[in-house]
């Protein structure tokens, strides 16, 4: 989102009436009066909740405790970026030491929402993946993935040719809970992918330094769940509580994917 | 807090910033720090900015009363921290992503004309419609409504104080936006 246009939204909020301001300030509690059989089965639901989202919290995930000295490959030269030092090395580390403080803020949107976001939308085959680490203001590691398009559906991208998309993580060894399948990707992966367009001031900064994606990039992912739709073995793997894609047999394919995709946009979607 | 809990009425604090007694910030405090922290740290996603924003906020009373008598103190004061902790905000440059502020603000993109109409209508003339539009809603929604995009709550929060699941603060939150779309454009203001 621009800032810009955050900005604006948030004068036209300073506008509303002190009456509402003040009535909400301090709202009182709505309280239900619990009999032992509903706290019995809250108190039950609680404890399997935490189990089970207990992986789905974790910010990063530590497969090896030995810190394995990555190879600088290659410098970037920012052309946007200011106050950090941008490097392709050769392998991932086997872990990270720190953990990244990635949040797990995920804005809920209906679909009509999310495809009217600014981002372009095609089909293709991941190439190539590199890893980058960037240091200075804001430290971090980072994953590069290079895609050949085979079909576009919003976008002015032209098939067969490829595009870099910027990956907050590195699969597999540094993720965050937002990620959800761009820790599945690899070279060969097939996939439908709805990145955000890699401007200028897309990026992450803190202080005196600015890490632009549009150095590395030409797209970017902020997170994978919603904004992926990836081919596996087991069908296409998407966040199905939000996308109600039909398909025959219930087997959603990437065929499906496009089609609702493609009905979506003529459906009058647009960012 | 203070012990106890019990705080001052709003009267009673104005009257003490009139008499140019400390005791007044002492007051202010207990009554609205964790709320004006609250709205400070929802936008900063920082806990010494925002406890920064709250002093200044206090600051800004003591020397805006007297003269001014605000009615109502709270809004008067959620408004300066919220202005504050705004500035604050715009001056760390692309510095703080994901703030609960970001999140809200992304959510009324969809239904508020923004920066590309902003030379068409004003701030005010589109906060001035929404407020007809608040006024149309029951008390409990305008609440939702006001703490996930003004107080900038999470939907965990406000599940927690209208006793919903979170699912169903979404699914609030998305009608409600929709009738504030319906009402923009009904109004003229077109998306």
């Amino acid at each position: 989102m621009k800032d810009n246009i955050k900005y604006f939204i948030a004068d036209v909020l300073n506008e509303i009436d002190n009456e509402f301001i003040t009535e909400a300030a301090f709202p009182k509690k709505k309280q239900k009066k619990l009999n032992w059989k509903q706290m019995g089965a809250i108190a039950a639901c609680f404890i399997i909740t935490i189990f089970a989202i207990r992986p789905l919290i974790e910010y990063t995930i530590l497969k090896d405790d030995t810190i394995k000295m990555e190879m600088v490959e290659e410098s970037i030269v920012p052309k946007f970026s200011y106050g950090v030092e941008i490097v392709r090395i050769n392998q991932p580390p086997n872990s990270i030491e720190e953990r990244e403080s990635e949040s797990s803020l995920v804005t809920w949107l209906e679909p009509e929402e999310i495809f009217a976001k600014d981002t372009h939308i095609f089909r293709g085959i991941i190439s190539e993946m590199n890893y980058y680490k960037s240091t200075g203001g804001y430290e971090s590691y980072f994953t590069v993935i290079s895609v050949e398009v085979t079909d576009v559906y919003r976008g002015d991208m032209t098939r067969e040719n490829r595009y870099k998309i910027y990956l907050p993580i590195l699969p597999g060894i540094m993720m965050n809970s937002i990620a959800g399948d761009l820790d599945k990707l690899e070279v060969g992966s097939e996939a439908i992918f709805m990145p955000y367009i890699a401007a200028e001031e897309s990026g992450i900064g803190s202080g005196n330094s600015f890490f632009s994606y549009a150095d590395v990039a030409d797209y970017y992912f902020s997170e994978g769940m919603r904004f992926l739709f990836l081919s596996t073995d087991k069908g296409v793997s998407y966040e199905s509580d939000l996308y109600n894609i039909p398909s025959a047999n219930n087997n959603v394919t990437l065929d499906d994917v496009a089609e609702y995709i493609k009905d979506m946009i003529s459906n009058g979607v647009k960012p | 807090m203070k012990e106890g809990g019990w705080v001052m009425e709003d009267d009673r604090i104005i009257e003490l910033f009139f008499e140019r007694s400390e005791q007044a910030i002492i007051e202010l405090s207990a009554k609205y720090e964790k709320l004006l922290f609250s709205v400070s740290n929802n936008i900063l996603n920082n806990k010494e900015d925002a406890m920064e924003c709250v002093n200044d906020t206090y600051l800004g009373a003591w020397k805006a009363i007297p003269p001014q008598k605000p009615n109502p103190l709270t809004a008067f004061l959620c408004k300066i921290v919220r202005n504050l902790s705004l500035n604050k905000y715009r001056d760390k440059k692309a510095g703080k992503r994901n703030s609960a502020f970001d999140v809200s603000m992304e959510e009324l993109e969809y239904c508020i004309p923004s920066a590309s109409v902003e030379e068409i209508w004003s701030a005010k003339e589109l906060g001035i419609a929404i407020n007809r539009f608040l006024a149309t809603l029951d008390k409990d929604s305008r609440v939702m409504f006001l703490r996930r995009y003004w107080f900038l709550d999470s939907a965990s929060d406000i599940a927690d104080l209208f006793d919903l699941n979170e699912n169903n603060v979404y699914v609030k939150l998305f009608r409600i936006r929709k009738g504030l779309k319906s009402f923009l454009e009904k109004e003229g203001f077109h998306i």
